[in-house]
């Protein structure tokens, strides 16, 4: 048979939840006394105080995600900022962006030097077609051969007085030069 | 009324029955910073209106919003105490806002002031229970619930708090 077991601490005395306490008459007069003057606000400032804070409710009152102008705003930009990240101009699809970027120089390449053979062809056939226009360059040649049966002109006249003078003359003429 | 609000009404109701305790308590948290109660005041039931989903009515409606009201008064506090917009806690010298809610008498002002100052000096704890013992007419227990401590504990501050405050105002001749 065991004994029974005796609590070390003696049972507290019974809490007091009056908000008086009897054997204070200080408490009492501090409580009277207060901290503040309450008789300073009247009914009319609570009445403001609660329309302040019926107001500072209904301002905060939840707002479904979507229906807020912020939340629109920013989803609009950021879609904006999407589409610009993915449609960029340098990464619009082209037809040669699928092959290998060296074929499409290759290409290009190809392209320039055809130009540059039609171009020297157009030269070469203007310069010695024969179909040349008498006021060019190549006018002069045609004018210089000259034709033994055309028409004599002071040139060829010239020529056969010299031949008509004596070689002794024709010397001292062409020596001092 | 002592339930979560279900409704505006209910709500609306619940403010214009505890806001003169959770004003009042703010108010004399505050050294009579009338602007400063008010805003704790209103940030006390906006907060209580959004946090309404957490209060289980483990404990009563004024003393939850009393919790409330506590809290953000101590972190008003020690915001504007960093602002140096208000006299720090430890400085009574000051209590000009105290004179500005226009007592009946002057003697009736001086007696006010020389208590603010003794109860807004004791310790933190027993400041609280002071003021929740004195002017919200808490029980130990309710005491309990709005400082998170227990019943026994809030017993032992006030306990204190009243032998400090007696032996303080009887050094400055009030009350």
């Amino acid at each position: 048979m065991s004994a029974p077991i005796v609590p070390f601490r003696p049972k507290e005395a019974p809490m007091a939840d009056t908000p008086t306490d009897p054997d204070s008459s200080d408490v009492a007069a501090w409580r009277e006394l207060d901290l503040v003057d309450s008789t300073a606000y009247s009914d009319a400032f609570f009445d403001d105080l609660a329309n302040d804070i019926d107001a500072a409710v209904d301002d905060h009152t939840v707002v479904p995600l979507f229906r807020r102008p912020a939340a629109l705003a920013i989803a609009s930009v950021a879609a904006a900022l999407l589409l610009g990240v993915l449609f960029l101009p340098g990464q619009l699809p082209s037809p040669s962006s699928d092959s290998d970027p060296t074929a499409a120089l290759a290409e290009a390449t190809d392209g320039l030097e055809e130009l540059a053979r039609q171009i020297g062809r157009s030269a070469a056939t203007e310069l010695f077609d024969e179909e040349v226009d008498s006021a060019g360059l190549f006018a002069t040649a045609d004018w210089l051969a000259i034709d033994e049966d055309s028409v004599p002109g002071t040139f060829g006249s010239l020529l056969e007085q010299l031949d008509d003078v004596p070689g002794s003359e024709t010397d001292s003429l062409f020596t001092p030069l | 009324m002592d339930h979560a609000f279900d409704s505006r009404a209910a709500f609306s109701a619940a403010v214009t029955e505890h806001q003169r305790s959770v004003f009042f308590h703010a108010l004399r948290l505050c050294r009579g910073d009338e602007q400063l109660a008010r805003d704790v005041a209103q940030k006390t039931f906006l907060k209580a209106w959004t946090a309404r989903a957490d209060f289980r009515g483990e404990s009563s409606l004024r003393t939850w919003l009393l919790r409330i009201a506590h809290n953000l008064a101590i972190n008003e506090l020690r915001r504007a105490h960093r602002r140096r917009e208000v006299v720090p806690e430890d400085d009574g010298d000051d209590l000009g806002s105290v004179s500005a809610t226009a007592p009946e008498t002057i003697d009736d002002a001086r007696q006010r002031e020389a208590l603010q100052h003794a109860v807004l000096g004791l310790a933190p704890r027993q400041r609280d229970v002071t003021l929740l013992r004195l002017y919200q007419d808490l029980t130990f227990p309710e005491i309990g619930d709005v400082l998170g401590i227990s019943a026994g504990n809030a017993k032992v501050h006030f306990h204190h708090a009243t032998k400090n405050l007696r032996r303080q105002l009887a050094h400055g001749g009030a009350a």
